[in-house]
């Protein structure tokens, strides 16, 4: 007998661990991929979700991704005057409760860049179950147009974004970071800007996809401007991003250019300030390795390499100045947080200009010392084209 | 401000607390009996109130606290 | 009344949680508020108050081997006084049990279970605290072993897999802003270690009396190096978002993501906080019964566990309509209540102990 009460008690207890109240099957969740967030009039803002179709995706693979132009997801959007507005109405449409977790993609338009995002942010942090490392991006035009676009290699856009992103290919900005950079000193942010760019798949057919292409620069959380692709690139020697690209220089008096991918990117900010003067000392350390050489240089010989090296280290300086020339004096916006610096070094000093960052960071005077060292050369030892001196067999 | 449901709930707890302790209390010395006792109706009680909104004696020792509070600011 | 005894080792392994399961979550952004980046200090600072609250309880034991607190405090200050004062400490246990199982509840309910009702989490709670203090100071000890490396590994496993994120040049400048908000923010922490006051109800059950000071010791010392640590990983994360956040440690182990899978780890995070908080409400909630039974000098505790599981639970919902005011309690009035309540009290009894006691042996006088 009193085992049998036991075994009941034990058994009880079965029906309360499942969390009754919060029980939540996969069959009743919406699973949000990505997300978009437009300007409308009035104030009203368009929230767009990109919600994955377990259907589709079970068909299994010989549909083979994309195929009979169905995608394995489906973007529904709603308006509302506010992030929880829009999503509370998107929420009104569907049968299933919207699930975050899998939400990897944050794509504002330009225009609500340039009203200010930090409204939308509070939304995005506050919730428990939005991720915080998220990728955020700011889209050229209709930022509900890059979720909509069809992908080829990834199943949809949010995983292609992603992957891109991962990859190496333009700044990388997660939510939190993008945090980090508002409610730090710097009083700046910068986020990968995308473009919808159209390649021809055939006569007829073309094809658009949506493309990094450079970088939305925020002053607090305001969008100011944007710069291009190359200017970028001067930013991700700083953020140690830079894999993704290759950098290519041609020595003095050479004819051709050596492409060098970076392996190990090290970048460190030196301030000092000295006699009032505020400086900042980028030091750039990259180990390279050649993917191409179309000079008839031999790399065996040190001072052929050395000379290379010196072309590729201008080349980054160039890069970076570049950049910074147009952040930090004509935006006047510190994407490479000179601030943290600075404050790390000189509390005291910085307590002065806080309240002045901007006009002060103008007259920052940045100092850029650029290293290459060059690792390998890839699997061959003398150029193919090679011209002076060779043996002929 | 009376909180009915939570009356409810709270006064089936306390009886199912009584059915099963008061067996092994009974035989217990008669002062622990009544802090036993007192114990439950001041349990009883409370849970008649809406207890989030109305100030606990702590808010009266905040009073105490607050030049500290002032300092933690 | 209580004929079990435990070992100082497993003293310290009650006391380490029931200090460091709240304060892993809420100290780390509390602390930021005031002393930014400074954080790490505070905890050290905090910890002195710990060592002092130890030492002192371990003290005064040895001037009164064999009393309980209660007989102790009447024999210093007298009998009505005694009482009134033993009514104090134990509505101030009631209470904070109360907050801390409001706390828990507020947590899991905020973060993970949004549709449970708060008092589900909390009752549960409670209710599963009750039958580990029924078991009596032996069995709260063992689940306290048993739950020791539970807790604690899965802490460092968090600290581990957070640490290639680290970001230390967050931790400079030091002292940036002197050593105002660096004392302001270990008034937050301090609270939690007055908590240590705890040990006073489990000395007279130790088998080992001489190795309860040493214990005592490396608990606090523990629990300093946890917090330090905690502290540091939200900031080495977080950075000066830090202060914006809840339960700092809760976004960081969102962070965590390896090879594209292994991540949303935040369900550890909340494991280490469950049994975390199963200790330390247990602890809680034995002192309170234990307490009662002694200052009234009953013959059993066991009679007062669940009228007193219900005051808890009420005194959890008491006056706090919100987890905003319960966060508002922690950061203002907790400190210096918890304070008040617990170390000064302790210092207070203990002066005047030992003063009685050097006067009585200059007259001569035996007990």
């Amino acid at each position: 007998m009193k085992k049998l009460l036991l075994l009941l008690s034990f058994s009880g207890a079965l029906f309360l661990l499942g969390g009754c109240w919060d029980r939540t099957e996969i069959n009743d969740l919406a699973i949000a991929t990505s997300a978009a967030i437009d300007q409308k009039e009035n104030d009203q803002i368009e929230l767009s979700l990109e919600i994955f179709l377990p259907k589709a995706f079970g068909g299994g693979s010989a549909q083979g991704g994309q195929a009979g132009g169905q995608g394995i997801t489906l973007v529904i959007s709603q308006t509302g005057s506010n992030m929880a507005d829009a999503l509370s109405k998107l929420q009104g449409v569907l049968p299933r409760e919207i699930f975050w977790g899998h939400c990897k993609t944050f794509v504002f338009s330009e225009a609500v860049a340039k009203k200010g995002i930090i409204d939308h942010l509070d939304f995005l942090l506050r919730q428990p179950d939005i991720r915080e490392r998220a990728y955020i991006f700011v889209s050229e035009k209709k930022a509900r147009r890059i979720l909509e676009q069809k992908t080829n290699l990834e199943p949809y856009t949010g995983q292609a974004l992603l992957e891109q992103t991962d990859f190496g290919i333009g700044m990388r900005v997660t939510m939190q970071e993008l945090d980090e950079m508002l409610v730090s000193r710097m009083q700046s942010a910068a986020l990968p800007y995308l473009k919808i760019k159209t390649q021809k798949k055939s006569e007829e057919e073309k094809f658009r996809f949506a493309d990094i292409s450079g970088v939305a620069v925020f002053r607090k959380d305001k969008m100011i401007g944007r710069l291009s692709e190359e200017r970028t690139r001067g930013l991700l020697w700083l953020r140690d991003e830079i894999k993704g690209y290759t950098v290519s220089a041609s020595p003095p008096g050479v004819n051709g250019v050596v492409s060098v991918n970076p392996v190990s990117v090290y970048s460190k900010m030196t301030p000092s300030i000295v006699d009032g003067k505020w400086r900042i000392l980028l030091t750039i350390k990259t180990d390279g390795v050649i993917v191409q050489n179309s000079t008839p240089l031999d790399f065996f010989n040190p001072t052929s390499l050395a000379s290379v090296e010196a072309a590729l280290q201008d080349s980054i300086e160039t890069r970076v100045r570049e950049s910074l020339e147009k952040t930090q004096h004509q935006m006047k916006a510190d994407v490479a947080n000179f601030a943290a610096e600075f404050y790390r070094e000189y509390p005291e000093e910085w307590k002065q200009v806080e309240n002045h960052w901007p006009e002060k960071l103008s007259e920052v005077e940045v100092e850029v010392d650029a290293r290459m060292i060059i690792r390998s050369q890839g699997n061959l030892i003398l150029p193919a084209n090679e011209k002076e001196g060779g043996e002929q067999w | 401000m009376v909180n009915w449901m939570s009356f409810f709930l709270t006064t089936v707890i306390i009886i199912t607390i009584l059915f099963f302790e008061w067996p092994k209390t009974k035989k217990k010395p008669k002062k622990d009996k009544s802090v036993f006792i007192v114990l439950l109706v001041a349990g009883w009680v409370l849970s008649i109130f809406e207890l989030p909104q109305i100030s606990d004696p702590v808010n009266w020792l905040e009073v105490l606290f607050q030049p500290l509070g002032r300092f933690m600011d | 009344m209580e004929k079990g005894k435990i070992s100082s080792l497993q003293m310290a392994m009650i006391l380490y949680p029931a200090v460091v399961a709240t304060a892993i979550l809420l100290v780390p952004s509390l602390t930021a508020q005031y002393a930014k980046q400074d954080l790490w200090i505070s905890p050290m600072l905090a910890s002195i108050v710990g060592f002092v609250t130890i030492f002192i309880a371990v003290r005064l034991h040895q001037l009164y081997p064999g009393k309980n607190i209660f007989q102790i405090i009447e024999e210093t200050i007298g009998r009505l006084p005694g009482k009134l004062a033993g009514l104090l400490i134990l509505f101030f246990y009631i209470e904070i049990t109360g907050e801390m199982t409001r706390g828990y509840g507020s947590f899991i309910v905020n973060t993970f279970l949004k549709q449970t009702p708060l008092v589900v989490t909390i009752a549960s709670m409670v209710f599963l605290c009750a039958f580990a203090v029924y078991g009596g100071i032996e069995v709260l000890a063992r689940a306290a072993q048993f739950f020791f490396p539970l807790f604690f590994i899965p802490f460092l496993f968090l600290v581990l897999l957070l640490s290639p994120y680290f970001q230390v040049h967050y931790i400079e400048p030091v002292l940036a802003d002197g050593w105002v908000p660096v004392i302001k923010g270990a008034v937050v922490p301090s609270g939690w270690f007055a908590e240590l006051f705890l040990i006073v109800f489990f000395l007279p059950y130790l088998t080992d009396k001489g190795k309860a000071m040493k214990y005592g010791i490396l608990t606090v010392a523990g629990i300093g190096i946890t917090l330090v640590t905690a502290n540091l990983t939200a900031l080495f994360v977080l950075g000066p978002t830090l202060p914006t956040k809840v339960y700092a440690l809760m976004n960081a182990s969102h962070y965590i993501s390896y090879a594209d899978f292994f991540e949303n780890l935040e369900s550890v995070t909340m494991a280490i906080w469950i049994i975390g908080a199963f200790v330390k409400i247990s602890a809680f909630y034995y002192v309170i019964v234990l307490g009662i039974a002694q200052w009234l000098n009953l013959s059993d505790y066991r009679p007062l566990i669940w009228p007193i599981g219900i005051l808890i639970v009420e005194f959890g919902y008491w006056s706090l309509p919100s987890s905003i005011e319960l966060a508002r309690f922690e950061s203002r009035i907790f400190p210096f209540y918890s304070l008040l309540m617990q170390t000064t009290l302790l210092i207070i009894i203990f002066v005047i102990a030992s003063v009685r006691k050097k006067g009585r042996k200059k007259l001569g006088l035996s007990e």
